[in-house]
């Protein structure tokens, strides 16, 4: 499917690019970009920026308009700050405990993502600053490890190998090991693609995953402070969304990339 | 074998050369120096030969050169002088090359053998001097430390003999020797960085003015001194000073006749005409604490006490002979006529004209601009002629009061004659010379033109008398009118019969009527080519209908835009500008980084095009080789043109009247486009920065605009920016779609 996108997207591009100049006539490049989420700060070993790989091809259809497609790449790891309720497994009597659960979850993700940029006046793509805006699919994959993730009764916990281990296991059962998510968002931001020996790009800018950011209101407090607390099957869900909100909110990114013709 | 055949071979073709060399250096001479008949005709002055080493050097490394020998002299104003010499070289180069000087021509080479003469005696001097020609009306001369000295053909023209024309040349010697260019440039800086403390900045340009004064004396002094190394008449030298102090007239005070115009069926009357012109203003007295020059009478009474201590005796006004130095100064003064015509100063072109048609009255080039000047005024007065605000033209026609003397009358003729009445004088005019020169396409172009316009009119072959018969008296038509008049009551309708009385009569006394009898009965062109005209407006006191009126009802009509394609391969690329300021430098204008961006721009132009396959010929007298002087003058007739162009209002086809060697160039080229584009990156005292960028091109053969790109960007002139809008200038043009 996505091959055949391609196909209709490039030849789409090759009927206009007799009325496009391009950058001195090279109308299609691909390449590869970083993009970096800031602010987070890491959290269980993790390092403090998300890194965000990403493959892109990229074509001008018009003087001032390009179309491309993106796929990245990205891990994050989430610290399981946030309350769990669970049922204390270990109590005759049912009763319930708050507390945020053991260890880390695991994300892997892909971002896929059709962009469109929108050159300013005077520029010409794929040269110069411009507006980009596009529809993103994040697919994701979390994983936690049972044998370490779970909520403890005991007070005192203890930490070794990199993971919090509560005193007296109570609970731990979060669901299946691995859960798979997709998730929409649109994303709009600025940037300016520079070009030099005539055929290397370098693009850098920044952008915002609108519904991420707007979402910024619920998940700021990354925490259970004020927050409603969570039931475990809904934990991993709803802690890996926020994750990936996270990571996706505002990105600074840096591209380098090849006009190929 | 071969071998000895390619030696044998070598030395005959030598042998042969060696003695046809003579034949050869004859020939040389005789194409070199061949003199024009000037009594025929004129052709603009041009260059000539092998251009001169600066065409080739790189001003970068002679900027570098005079910096390293400045730094090894440990000048106590080297950082100053610095400046000045980057500027100074930048400059001269832009001067040398810009088209508008006069490369080994017949009046530089006159001018160089002048000072060969001044210099006999100093022929290291004589070495050191570069002496050129400059293509402009300005009465002026100017000389820089690098030993490049600018004579204006104005000043040649005005000049009355050779004596005085070489202490002219000796006086900018002088300033040369004495080092005085770079000298004033110092002084004017320590001025501007000083601080003075109460003083305005007309307080400081007294004082630069007061410097550059005693500059001017000094070199009118050791100009004296070379001269007195001569055998030049000392008295030449005080006259010298009166061209000067009278410059702003013409080359010759000729007075201009009240019946230059007139034929036997055509008399202008009286009241065009002043009765008596005023007399030259005597501005011996001007004062001269703002200029940079002192007083022209001060410096005469100087020289005057000079030569009075001196023996005057056995010396001559000409060395290298009269009739030659007149010649020289006719070449000038027919330069002249064109230069004024290019400035669309189309009074004094007639006027220059006008004198020399006394001395050469067969000469077709003198015919051609009057007949162009009288073709300009007649557009001018139709508002068909629209300028930019710096137009020199922008103010109009000047009054007559803005002028002195004999020229008066013309400027009061050209200025009191009705719009219709000065184009049936002009069409009379320019067809007669038609006649006169019938092989003369431009000629024949305005007169075709002039029958267009009459026929823009509602004016036609019959509105005028076509027989030697004479009509009937106009007194008797008037009365027959009055009669008519005389029937009315109402108040009204007696408003409106006076009206028409007056109109009638305005009409009927019409003196200009025959002026075409002539050629009505004799001259079948004139007859077949006069529009027949509309029916006559009654009411009209004049039977035209402005040509402007007509002209934009016509533009109305074009309502639904319509496109063609133009789809240009191939353009003329006239030097390509670029230009790097920055406000944080003491020398913002960045020459050297301008000089080598300009150089890389050519070459990016140049790579866009070979990419799309556009052809690109090149005029940029800074990339021509020593033997390629026709592209120097190219390069100036086009520049010519575009400064005609450029003067007039954008987005008009005003008429262009220096367009005679552009066909040339078109057919030469194999392209009617210019490409004129450049780029100025600029950045601020505050580190702002930005580019902009600017490409039109022209269709010189048609006389307008069909591209026009100019953006300005935030940043700086990264070769990104660079190479992406010329590459997308040249694809637009390749795709080009005209507005019918």
């Amino acid at each position: 499917m996505r091959f055949v996108v391609l196909l209709i997207l490039m030849s789409c591009s090759i009927t206009v690019f007799a009325q496009t100049p391009g950058y001195m006539g090279k109308r299609f490049g691909a390449g590869y970009g970083a993009y970096a989420s800031p602010g987070y700060i890491g959290s269980a070993g993790a390092t403090p920026v998300n890194i965000q790989h990403e493959a892109f091809v990229e074509f001008v259809t018009k003087k001032r308009f390009s179309i491309g497609l993106s796929v990245k790449a990205y891990k994050a790891i989430y610290a399981n700050t946030r309350y769990v309720n669970v049922l204390d497994n270990n109590s005759s009597s049912n009763d319930q405990i708050d507390k945020h659960p053991s260890g880390v979850t695991n994300i892997r993700a892909k971002n896929y993502m059709l962009y469109f940029k929108f050159f300013g006046k005077h520029y010409l793509a794929p040269w110069g600053r411009y507006f980009i805006m596009g529809a993103t699919l994040n697919t994701f994959n979390s994983t936690y490890d049972p044998d370490h993730m779970n909520v403890g009764t005991e007070s005192s916990p203890s930490y070794s190998n990199g993971y919090t281990h509560s005193g007296y296991v109570s609970y731990s059962d979060f669901g299946p090991a691995k859960q798979s998510f997709k998730k929409f968002d649109v994303m709009i931001g600025w940037g300016r693609s520079r070009i030099v020996a005539d055929r290397i790009t370098i693009d850098y800018g920044f952008n915002v995953n609108l519904w991420a950011f707007t979402a910024t209101v619920f998940d700021a407090p990354d925490d259970d402070i004020g927050e409603k607390i969570l039931l475990p099957d809904k934990y991993i869900s709803t802690i890996s969304a926020a994750r990936i909100r996270g990571v996706n909110r505002f990105n600074i990114f840096c591209k380098i990339g090849i006009l190929l013709f | 074998m071969s071998q000895i055949k390619e030696d044998f071979f070598y030395i005959y073709t030598i042998s042969y050369f060696m003695q046809k060399l003579p034949l050869l250096l004859l020939f040389t001479t005789i194409i070199g120096y061949s003199q024009q008949n000037l009594k025929e005709n004129f052709t603009p002055l041009k260059s000539s030969g092998v251009l001169p080493d600066i065409f080739t050097q790189n001003i970068r490394n002679i900027i570098k050169a005079d910096l390293t020998e400045l730094n090894r002299q440990k000048d106590e104003d080297e950082r100053i002088k610095s400046n000045y010499l980057t500027a100074a070289n930048y400059e001269i180069e832009k001067i040398v090359k810009s088209g508008n000087t006069l490369i080994n021509d017949e009046v530089t080479t006159y001018l160089n053998e002048l000072t060969g003469v001044i210099l006999k005696n100093n022929p290291a001097l004589k070495n050191q001097l570069h002496i050129y020609t400059l293509k402009s009306s300005v009465v002026n001369a100017y000389s820089y430390d690098k030993g490049y000295i600018f004579i204006d053909i104005g000043l040649i023209a005005q000049a009355e003999t050779e004596a005085q024309l070489a202490y002219i040349l000796s006086h900018e010697i002088s300033h040369f020797t004495k080092k005085h260019n770079i000298n004033s440039y110092v002084n004017n800086t320590k001025i501007d960085k000083k601080n003075y403390t109460g003083k305005t900045s007309e307080d400081k340009l007294i004082e630069k003015c007061q410097y550059s004064k005693e500059h001017e004396s000094e070199a009118d002094l050791e100009g004296f001194k070379l001269l007195e190394q001569t055998n030049y008449d000392f008295k030449q030298t005080e006259k010298a000073f009166d061209v000067l102090q009278y410059a702003h007239l013409p080359f010759e005070l000729v007075e201009f006749r009240k019946t230059y115009f007139n034929n036997p069926n055509y008399k202008i009357p009286d009241r065009y005409f002043l009765k008596e012109v005023s007399s030259i203003r005597n501005n011996s007295a001007e004062d001269d604490t703002k200029h940079t020059h002192p007083n022209t009478a001060k410096r005469k009474q100087a020289m005057t006490e000079l030569i009075a201590k001196r023996s005057n005796e056995g010396r001559v006004s000409y060395i290298l002979g009269r009739e030659k130095f007149e010649y020289i100064r006719d070449l000038s003064r027919m330069e002249l006529c064109r230069l004024y015509l290019k400035n669309r100063d189309y009074m004094n072109a007639f006027y220059a004209a006008y004198i020399l048609e006394k001395k050469y009255p067969q000469n077709e080039y003198i015919a051609e601009t009057m007949s162009k000047c009288m073709y300009a005024i007649t557009l001018y007065d139709k508002g068909d002629l629209r300028y930019d605000n710096d137009s020199y033209l922008e103010n109009g026609i000047l009054s007559h009061t803005d002028i002195e003397s004999y020229p008066q009358q013309l400027y009061y003729l050209v200025n009191k004659m009705p719009a219709n009445e000065w184009t049936i004088l002009s069409m009379d005019y320019v067809y007669r010379n038609h006649k006169k020169f019938p092989g003369n396409k431009v000629i024949n172009a305005y007169a075709d033109s002039l029958f267009k316009l009459m026929g823009a009119t509602d004016w036609g072959i019959f509105d005028f008398v076509r027989t030697n018969v004479k009509t009937a008296p106009a007194e008797t038509k008037i009365d027959t009118t009055h009669k008519e008049i005389e029937v009315s009551t109402s108040k009204t309708d007696l408003i409106a019969n006076i009206q028409k009385e007056n109109s009638f009569k305005n009409y009927d006394t019409a003196y200009y009527k025959e002026i075409y009898v002539d050629l009505f009965m004799s001259d079948k062109e004139f007859v077949s080519k006069f529009p027949s005209g509309g029916t006559k407006v009654e009411t009209s006191s004049s039977g035209f209908k402005s040509y402007k009126e007509t002209a934009q009802y016509s533009n109305k009509k074009k309502k639904g835009k319509q496109y063609k394609d133009v789809k240009i391969d191939k353009v003329i690329l006239l030097e390509p500008f670029y230009l790097k300021i920055n406000e944080k430098k003491a020398e913002e204008v960045r020459y050297i980084d301008s000089d080598a961006g300009q150089e890389k721009f050519v070459v990016t132009v140049n790579n866009c095009a070979q990419k799309q396959d556009f052809a690109i010929v090149t005029l940029d007298p800074g990339l021509i080789s020593p033997n390629e002087v026709d592209k120097v003058n190219d390069y100036s007739i086009i520049n010519d043109w575009f400064l005609e162009k450029f003067d007039a209002a954008s987005n008009t086809n005003t008429a262009i009247f220096n367009t005679d060697e552009i066909n040339g160039i078109v057919k030469k080229y194999a392209t009617q486009y210019v490409l004129r584009t450049g780029l100025i990156s600029y950045k601020s005292k505050h580190g702002r920065k930005a580019t902009y960028y600017y490409a039109y091109v022209f269709d010189i053969l048609n006389n307008e605009m069909i591209y026009k790109k100019q953006e300005v960007f935030k940043g700086k002139d990264t070769k990104d920016l660079v190479n992406a809008k010329v590459y997308q200038t040249l694809f637009e043009l390749k795709r080009l779609k005209k507005q019918v």
